[in-house]
């Protein structure tokens, strides 16, 4: 008869849409569903219970972040689906180092001291949404608002900890799809993990039904992948801006002279070594992508200032030139070709996936 | 290694046989290929029939260098396909299943087979995705198959890949160890070279004491206890091939050079015994017959004795090559995150000190020999010399005077065979026409025997010539396959092509409303521009239609001059003297390639004299920088790649030529793609010898006008390819359609007329499928222009009567 938070579930479920790749994916963490439950003996004056989250990554180590997701009214033996799906992490790299925590709590007022409040903030759909990404600032700005008005309410009216949903994702072990994690204040017996199941709706099931999930608290997470964020992403950034600007200059130029375009060559790599250098400091994007980026550039500077002539001396094979070779990592024609092409089929992939995941 | 842990396991296990056969030899003579360079895809073959894959089984269907179930490795050769994929299609691989094992183990299979230059090679694959104990291992190579029945004549490397179980993971060596033991049960003489590290997990590299690289056990043990980047893994797979290729041609050329040295040192033993004859012969009464019969004797030996020296050398060159092709293997996968290849190093390091060098001391040591044998030759001539000549005949073939000129006869035979690559056109059918034409010809009835053939070229006069060697086969497509091949090996001397005078006769023996009659006309319009190095205007008919070619309505002098209807130029022996004489001015242009002042690579490009000291060739070949995407190169860079550059003359056999370098760069020009070299003149060679080539800048171009281009394609040695004139490109540069290849930048294109130089070759005009060329009108005016004291030395040594 267990009573807190159970262990991390990862339940049947359909096969999730796409798979993580470490050092060659993106993931974003989802509260797909939650559920808040206390007996009748537990708090006599229990009104609202607020559902609130606070994630701490490697990404942004010092800086755990808070969220308000949802105030609800709640009544005792019954359980209050708070039928939330909210975003808990941005796009984020899946880096094998990378970890994340997530704590999600359940807190349940007592008195109706702030209904007027919650009233209003259930009419608004007012919902703090955590960023860990791009606007970092933004987040940290959230993250206080947040904090103070949890601890407004706290003031306002005596108010209880359910308990803590605290889950532990390593990156380079995290898996698409949904995890689940379960909790009681009193003692419940929770559903063995072989029993849970996500339908294809994406709703949690118990299969065996010798226990109801409906004397539990419960929170159901989703994790998602992408291959590639696309451009669009990338707008915003300062060496996306620079590669934009040299690409399209050249683009624009037109040299007949061979000195000339030789010399805007020279100009072109020297443009993305420190287009390279710049973006390697993001550590919010994956490297291949930016990668992937500038390759995609490359192939368009490239065939503006092929000449129409083929030097023939022997010795040289198909290879890239050496800065090229050093900024993208790659070694031949072929290969950029390649890496070209299945950047369009991994953006292509990942647009679908977009738009599936409906975000 | 001799207790197998038996609870050590292998998740996902693979193994791999990287197989090396060697495809071609110096020693292959005629023949396209050694006599035993299928047998590697045989083997393949019998390995289906035991183990009942049917993709093994079938796989001759599957790879190009087989028609039907016949071995036909000069379809490599036309389909240009020298480092490529053999399957079919172009397809990377072959997947198939392994039959059940015993206790029902499932086992995919992967076979990628390649042509690497002269090699074949496989990358033959069987991997499980269960988890095998050590026991279980053996099922990858299933009734040890594997390693027996594929026996590659370079060698073979063996990796087992796998991810150990968690348990394992402090001991992985012992784990590595076991692993081979098991997959190589009784043979205790394989030992542990050493330990690496690639990506990131350990790697065992094992090796047995056999000295034949055909048996010599090379296995590789590579474990997964990390994630590894798929793209980090296909660039392993890669350029693992590479590496392990340049491995095993080392240590198999290593073998050959061995077997030279004993025989060179066999036939220095027989040259004491002569020398030991020699003073014995004063004491005899025929002396002279004697001395003539042990001067025969000595030239044979010489003969032998200096090809096995010359083999020695080319050994020692194959190995230099392979071990800079085997480092820079190594640098790139050296250059992958956490890896770290000591072992390979340490190959390196035996390569350098002990067989680089043990071939240097062999042939050194050889070198003594041959000069005691010149000398022992030259005093036994000259004392046939100052016998009198009284004495009686040596034997009954004729006289020793006889025999000394059949001797030099047969030394002129050779020299001209060794130079007849001067005289090839570098012809070639685009692989998407090859097999159409091949079908077309068995269609036509001459094909049906080898006796109608030979009359039909027989009864032609244009093809006359090649009727009695018809190569004779008992079916019509593959007489079709070999006239083709014949009709390419064997070029005609006038610049026509044979393959297209055989379609044009055909067709002009078939009715026109047969459809065979439209398949070699079309055929004939395809081939032409490619063939006949004519106009790529495909209105252009470069050879007579039905009315003056079909030799049986027209007399034979009508015949003749129709022949020729575009006035194009015979090919005489004073034309040939002339070219040969221009080739002396060419030269290979070796320049170093360095980047931010490190050597990469030694690209090559063609050269020659303008004056007895300033030389031309094309300013990408001297910069070392692809113009289509390189940026400027460096000045520092540059310096040290003309400092280190070389021209080398005289390069017409191999391991000969004389090397000049590079005094100054005279001057050079980016847009005209051109560099003008004052080269270091040497006191033991003058460059005054080689003489300079003749410049034409004010030549009227016409669509006749004809030209030869002297060059050394791919750094080797001289070739001349012929073309005409096709367009002027822009005020300063033209198109041309001479066959040429990457080398051959710099070359002159010379007037056939005049064999004066017209134009610098730059390179390839790709979209148009022409070659383009700077004009020596353009390069004068602009050297003019900036530097007009080198312009009057040129003028100077062109035209010596206007000073």
């Amino acid at each position: 008869m267990p009573t807190g938070a159970s262990p991390l579930y990862y339940p049947e479920q359909p096969p999730p849409p796409s798979r993580l790749e470490l050092e060659n994916s993106y993931f974003r963490v989802k509260l797909h569903d939650a559920q808040a439950f206390f007996q009748a003996n537990f708090l006599q004056n229990a009104d609202s219970v607020i559902f609130s989250s606070s994630i701490t990554s490697s990404f942004q180590p010092n800086s755990p972040t808070q969220s308000l997701h949802k105030i609800s009214t709640i009544q005792r033996n019954t359980p209050c689906r708070l039928g939330i799906s909210t975003n808990l992490t941005e796009w984020l790299p899946a880096l094998p180092g990378a970890s994340l925590q997530i704590n999600i709590k359940y807190t349940v007022l007592q008195g109706r001291p702030i209904q007027k409040f919650i009233d209003h903030m259930q009419q608004a759909d007012l919902v703090a949404k955590l960023s860990l990404r791009p606007d970092w600032a933004v987040a940290v700005k959230v993250t206080n608002i947040v904090g103070k008005l949890l601890s407004f309410l706290a003031q306002e009216g005596s108010q209880q900890d359910l308990f803590s949903l605290v889950m532990d994702f390593n990156v380079a072990d995290l898996r698409t799809g949904y995890y689940v994690v379960c909790g009681s204040h009193s003692d419940e017996v929770w559903p063995a993990p072989q029993f849970l199941r996500i339908d294809a709706n994406g709703r949690l099931m118990e299969r065996s039904s010798d226990i109801s999930l409906s004397r539990l608290s419960y929170a159901v997470i989703q994790v998602l992948g992408l291959k590639r964020l696309g451009i669009e992403e990338f707008r915003d950034e300062s060496w996306w801006q620079l590669l934009q600007t040299v690409k399209e200059n050249i683009l624009d130029t037109d040299s007949t002279d061979e000195l000339e375009r030789r010399k805007l060559l020279g100009e072109w790599y020297f443009a993305l070594k420190q287009v390279r250098e710049s973006a390697r400091k993001r550590r919010e994007f994956l490297d291949n992508e930016i990668r992937d980026i500038i390759a995609t550039a490359q192939r368009e500077v490239e065939q503006k200032l092929r000449p129409q002539v083929t030097a023939e001396f022997f010795g040289t094979d198909d290879e890239l030139p050496y800065e090229l070779q050093d900024i993208l990592g790659i070694e031949t024609e072929q290969d950029l070709q390649k890496l070209v092409r299945d950047y369009q089929d991994a953006l292509e992939v990942s647009q679908k996936l977009l738009a599936d995941y409906n975000l | 290694m001799n207790e197998i842990p038996q609870t050590m396991a292998l998740q996902c296990p693979s193994l791999t046989l990287y197989a090396f056969h060697l495809r071609n030899s110096i020693n292959q003579g005629l023949q396209p290929t050694v006599s035993a360079a299928p047998r590697l895809w045989e083997q393949l073959v019998d390995l289906g029939n035991v183990l009942h894959i049917r993709e093994l089984q079938i796989l001759r269907q599957k790879l190009i260098c087989y028609e039907g179930n016949r071995y036909f490795p000069e379809a490599e050769d036309l389909w240009g396909a020298e480092y490529l994929t053999l399957l079919e299609n172009n397809e990377p691989s072959l997947y198939f299943q392994v039959p059940l094992q015993a206790g029902g183990l499932e086992l995919q299979g992967l076979l990628c087979p390649f042509r690497l230059h002269d090699t074949y090679a496989i990358d033959l694959t069987l991997c499980s995705q269960d988890t095998l104990t050590l026991a279980q291992l053996n099922y990858l190579n299933p009734q040890n198959l594997i390693l027996q029945n594929i026996q590659a004549s370079l060698g073979k490397t063996l990796l087992l890949f796998g991810q150990p179980k968690e348990a394992q993971k402090d001991n992985y060596q012992v784990l590595a160890d076991a692993c081979v033991a098991q997959l190589c049960p009784g043979k205790h003489s394989i030992h542990l070279v050493d330990t690496g590290s690639l990506l990131g997990n350990p790697i065992f590299e094992y090796e047995s004491g056999l000295t034949n690289p055909a048996n010599k056990l090379h296995i590789l043990v590579w474990l997964k206890c990390h994630d590894m980047s798929s793209n980090h893994m296909d660039r392993v797979a890669e350029t693992l091939l590479h590496l392990l290729w340049c491995r095993h041609k080392i240590l198999y050329v290593y073998q050959q050079s061995h077997w030279c040295v004993i025989q060179a040192k066999k036939l220095y033993g027989i040259l004491e015994q002569y020398r030991n004859n020699y003073s014995q012969v004063s004491e005899k009464e025929n002396r002279r017959s004697h001395l003539l019969n042990l001067h025969a004797k000595l030239q044979q030996l010489e003969l032998d004795y200096t090809n096995y020296l010359d083999d020695l050398t080319e050994h020692e060159k194959t190995i230099t090559i392979n071990y800079i092709n085997y480092k820079t293997y190594l640098e790139k996968l050296e250059k992958l995150p956490a890896t770290q290849l000591s072992f390979c190093q340490d190959f390196l390091q035996y390569v350098g000190n002990k067989l680089q060098r043990q071939i240097q001391v062999d042939r050194d040591y050889l070198g003594m020999g041959r000069d005691r044998l010149q000398r022992l030759k030259a005093t036994v001539r000259e004392s046939i010399t100052t016998e009198p000549v009284a004495s009686e005949p040596w034997s009954g073939q004729g006289s020793g005077e006889q025999e000394c000129k059949s001797a030099l006869a047969l030394q002129k035979e050779l020299h001209y065979y060794g130079n007849n690559t001067l005289k090839i056109n570098m012809p070639g059918i685009p692989r998407d026409i090859y097999p159409r034409l091949r079908q077309a010809l068995s269609d036509c009835d001459q094909f049906k025997n080898h006796g109608r053939l030979f009359d039909f070229f027989d009864a032609n006069e244009p093809l006359q010539q090649w009727c009695d060697d018809l190569p004779e086969v008992d079916n019509r497509t593959e007489r079709a396959e070999k006239i083709i091949s014949y009709l390419v090996r064997n070029p005609r001397s006038d610049g026509q092509n044979n393959v297209l005078i055989l379609l044009c006769l055909l067709k002009d023996q078939i009715d026109p409303i047969k459809q065979l009659y439209q398949t070699l006309s079309g055929l004939l319009q395809e081939l032409t521009p490619i063939l006949s190095g004519a106009s790529s205007n495909s209105n252009v008919v470069p050879f007579p239609t039905q009315t003056n070619i079909n030799s049986q309505s027209l007399p034979k002098a009508e015949l003749a001059l129709e022949a020729n209807p575009k006035g194009e130029p015979m090919s005489s022996i004073v034309a040939d003297a002339k070219q040969l004489n221009c080739a002396r001015s060419v030269a290979c242009v070796s320049v170093p390639q360095i980047v931010s002042d490190n050597l990469k690579k030694i690209p090559t490009g063609t050269g020659w004299l303008v004056t007895p000291n300033l030389a031309l060739t094309c300013w990408h070949v001297i910069e070392a920088r692809d113009p289509r995407q390189d940026s400027l190169i460096r000045e520092s860079d540059l310096q040290k790649q003309i400092t280190n550059s070389t021209f080398t003359f005289d390069f017409t056999q191999p391991g000969e030529g004389i090397e000049y370098g590079i005094e100054r760069l005279e001057h050079k020009d980016v847009n005209l793609d051109y560099a003008l070299l004052r080269l270091r003149d040497r006191t033991d060679s003058p460059l005054k010898k080689w003489g300079f080539l003749k410049l034409d800048a004010d030549v009227p171009l016409t669509l006749k006008t004809q030209f030869y281009v002297i060059q050394h394609p791919k750094g080797l040695l001289q070739h001349r390819s012929g073309g005409v004139f096709v367009k002027e490109a822009s005020n300063t540069k033209i198109l041309h359609n001479s066959p040429t290849e990457p080398g051959t930048s710099g070359a002159p294109v010379l007037n056939a007329i005049n064999f004066r130089v017209v134009a610098l070759h730059n390179g390839e005009r790709e979209s148009e499928k022409l070659r383009e060329a700077t004009t020596i009108k353009a390069i004068l005016a602009d050297i003019k222009q900036h530097r007009p004291e080198l312009y009057d030395e040129i003028v100077a040594v062109q035209n010596p009567n206007q000073e």
